[in-house]
């Protein structure tokens, strides 16, 4: 049943091995791998590039070498994130962190986010080729999603961050909510209050549900204090600079009890 | 003290791959080789251009998605428009960014690298002549870098090649 529940509200659902990898990156800090980078780089802000583990497992590791110090806590809020999403099944692939000591090239720390599901292709370049049945679950999924990204203060939100699996199941839909580099902390700073209404929603232009919004609502406001320090408390210390660590908690649990206020006040508007 | 200033042409040449991975969990699986985007930026002159296979094969199609199938059984047909697409809307220079951002899963449009500017392109000409010149060239920067990029050591089809040469704004 919980299972059928995530399938209708948040379109989490992942290749079984990747469901498998989740499961234990996202009780721990690092996978145990050992990961060889391949050359492969893609072109957007983090500078992401390729890395494959000892059984050929291909992840997706940032921020890539070179990248000018801005002080965006790629790894750390890449982790938090999709851990946060694995507790409350919502569709964010796997992250463990990589430690590639602290002489080497680039951060000390770098995140490996793995596929979610093969093969994959962007929301833009999907959607005109979905069924009314699918729109209808990516309405769904979008809605949880926009809790999640508000809560989680997701600043890099667009359409092709949003992966589709290109399967040809046309009664399913699976979906994987892809690169939160640019969130928590990012737009964040202690004691200030992290948001004040909800995010947009991706992808848009479907119809809103308010039964999934209600649903994700219903599940943060669940996940209890400690959960949240465990998970922002075993990411290492390199991976953030001084105050960080504390406001991503004080975010988060702030964000939490005041994130019901704001999808009401949404719902007044509209 | 007198001088004279003369502005100095620049230009920057940049090249992303194009490719296919039919099986993005697994690194030991077939990387489909798609063809070379080149994006082409001459003192007022936005140029871009694309090489890509004429048409995959039947073994290839059969690993690709089914959606995404459509864009690659014809590359050019299928992914020209959403270059073109991008060149409109894509500051001088960035177009290729954009690109990457939008094909960065199972078909994917790796980071851009620089290539050598063509030293005759940097001599001083009118933007019509250096259009000119560049419409002559491409096509061969565009074969030059799908051959030895992408099918370095084999004997393939010739590629499709189309480009798009615009001024900048004033």
């Amino acid at each position: 049943m919980a299972e059928e529940l995530t399938r209708i509200f948040s379109c989490r659902s992942f290749a079984p091995e990747v469901n498998a990898i989740a499961e234990v990156w996202s009780t721990s800090v690092e996978s145990g791998d050992t990961w060889t980078p391949t050359g492969k780089t893609w072109g957007t802000n983090s500078l992401p590039f390729e890395v494959v583990n000892q059984n050929n497992l291909r992840g997706v590791g940032k921020p890539g070498v070179g990248l000018t110090a801005d002080r965006v806590l790629r790894a750390a809020n890449e982790k938090i994130v999709s851990d946060l999403a694995y507790v409350l099944d919502l569709p964010v692939p796997p992250v463990a962190l990589w430690d590639r000591g602290a002489d080497g090239p680039g951060d000390q720390y770098v995140s490996i986010s793995a596929w979610a599901f093969s093969p994959a292709i962007e929301w833009p370049l999907a959607r005109p080729d979905l069924s009314d049945e699918q729109l209808v679950m990516a309405s769904h999924a979008a809605a949880s999603m926009q809790v999640f990204d508000t809560w989680v203060g997701a600043q890099d939100r667009r359409h092709d961050h949003v992966l589709v699996w290109d399967n040809g199941d046309e009664s399913n839909l699976s979906l994987a909510f892809i690169d939160y580099a640019f969130s928590l902390t990012y737009g964040w700073t202690h004691p200030e209050p992290p948001r004040k209404k909800p995010f947009l929603a991706f992808p848009n232009g479907l119809a809103p549900s308010p039964d999934a919004t209600e649903e994700t609502l219903r599940r943060i406001e669940a996940m209890p204090d400690h959960q949240i320090h465990e998970i922002v408390n075993r990411i290492p210390s390199p991976c953030f600079v001084d105050g960080a660590r504390d406001a991503a908690i004080a975010g988060l649990i702030d964000g939490r009890d005041a994130l019901r206020a704001s999808f009401n006040l949404m719902r007044a508007r509209t | 003290m007198t001088g004279t200033v003369t502005r100095l042409p620049s230009g920057h040449l940049r090249l992303s791959r194009v490719s296919y991975l039919t099986n993005l969990l697994h690194s030991d699986s077939r990387e489909i080789p798609i063809g070379v985007v080149v994006e082409v930026t001459l003192d007022g002159v936005h140029g871009i251009g694309a090489a890509f296979r004429p048409s995959l094969s039947d073994t290839e199609l059969d690993r690709v998605g089914p959606i995404s199938r459509k864009l690659l059984a014809d590359p050019m047909s299928g992914l020209w428009p959403k270059i073109d697409a991008a060149f409109d809307v894509a500051m001088p220079g960035q177009v290729l960014d954009l690109l990457c951002g939008q094909f960065a899963s199972s078909l994917s449009f790796f980071a851009p690298s620089p290539l050598p500017v063509r030293k005759k392109w940097l001599r001083p000409r009118t933007e019509e002549e250096i259009e000119a010149m560049l419409h002559d060239d491409m096509p061969h920067v565009l074969e030059d870098e799908y051959y030895s990029l992408l099918f370095p050591n084999q004997q393939i089809c010739d590629p499709t090649i189309d480009e798009r040469l615009r001024k900048l704004a004033a």
